[in-house]
């Protein structure tokens, strides 16, 4: 035999362990939760008066299995991380913001305001700095 | 070094007088807005006539920031549109009329602030028997100044009245470099337009 048909038959050897997960052919499904039982009226009732007011009734009940039958046929995604919706509900509520009004007896509303003084504080820096430079 | 410092002084002090004059120049883009406004809502009640609210009527509720009078002092020549709210913001738009005091015109004290350095820069050269006239969505209604009086800054100032009355009000003194120690306030009584 001839030195390359051997080496590969023996690197198949030897990597057929390894490489045995690659050639399953079946791959077993987790088990499934077994389907809800679905309320489901039969056509005798469905022809009786009576039997048309207790589904009626029944209503909600249906609708209930039936959203849990849907959420059970749903793929079952384990990869990706939940998403969390914030619904303005979740916001923690915020106080109002206490907005000066007319009271009895109330101060007169703060018009004070230090904008003149920045600016003289401000003409002041620059001239400060000026003389300084100038040294 | 010392050029150093006198470099950080330059950028300070440009720093602060930039600033103020954003400030300024915000509140008069504000003031030009809430002018803009109120000539639109003007012009809305000219086409609406007939839908005129009662100068006896309820207080209507009014977003901040909204102008919802106008107010003009022939002798010191003001001419003002008032914002509701007499916070920072509004008050750097122009005149704010105080929430929950009556809208001038109406029976109660309606109380209009502004700030002593912008559109009540001249508040102090008016005097009593001076006029004022002010118009809302309701209507128009002249006052004679009746009461001039410096209070404290915290000192109880403003009280609710039977009948119509206007107090407007600043800081005091006029000239003060800082935050001002005490309040102007001028009360005027309605007189028949």
């Amino acid at each position: 035999m001839r030195t390359p048909t051997l080496s590969v038959i023996l690197a198949a050897l030897l990597a057929a362990p390894a490489a045995s997960a690659q050639f399953t052919g079946l791959v077993t499904p987790p088990p499934r939760p077994a389907p809800p039982v679905e309320m489901v009226a039969s056509g005798g009732d469905v022809s009786a008066d009576t039997t048309a007011a207790r589904r009626m009734t029944d209503m909600k009940a249906w609708v209930d299995s039936a959203a849990v039958a849907v959420a059970a046929q749903a793929p079952q995604d384990t990869s990706t991380p939940p998403v969390v919706i914030e619904t303005p509900a979740a916001v923690a509520p915020q106080a109002p913001e206490q907005a000066p009004a007319f009271r009895e007896g109330a101060p007169a509303p703060d018009t004070a305001t230090v904008l003149p003084a920045l600016i003289l504080l401000g003409a002041g820096l620059i001239g400060g700095g000026a003389a300084l430079r100038r040294r | 070094m010392r050029r150093r410092i006198g470099a950080l002084l330059y950028v300070v002090g440009g720093l602060l007088i930039l600033h103020a004059g954003a400030t300024y120049a915000r509140g008069a883009l504000a003031r030009s807005d809430a002018r803009a406004e109120w000539e639109r809502a003007e012009a809305r009640r000219a086409v609406q006539q007939a839908r005129l609210l009662d100068l006896d009527a309820e207080p209507v509720l009014v977003r901040r920031g909204a102008p919802i009078a106008r107010l003009v002092i022939p002798g010191i020549g003001l001419d003002e549109v008032v914002v509701e709210g007499v916070g920072d913001d509004e008050l750097n738009a122009g005149p704010g009329h105080l929430p929950g005091s009556a809208v001038p015109g109406q029976p109660g004290n309606a109380v209009i602030s502004a700030h002593r350095d912008r559109h009540f820069s001249t508040l102090g050269d008016l005097h009593v028997g001076d006029t004022v006239h002010t118009e809302t969505m309701a209507g128009r209604a002249s006052w004679i100044v009746t009461t001039r009086r410096v209070v404290r800054a915290g000192a109880p100032a403003l009280y609710s009245s039977d009948q119509p009355k206007l107090t407007l009000t600043t800081c005091w003194p006029l000239g003060y470099f800082g935050s001002a120690p005490e309040r102007l306030l001028i009360e005027a009584a309605r007189i028949a337009d």
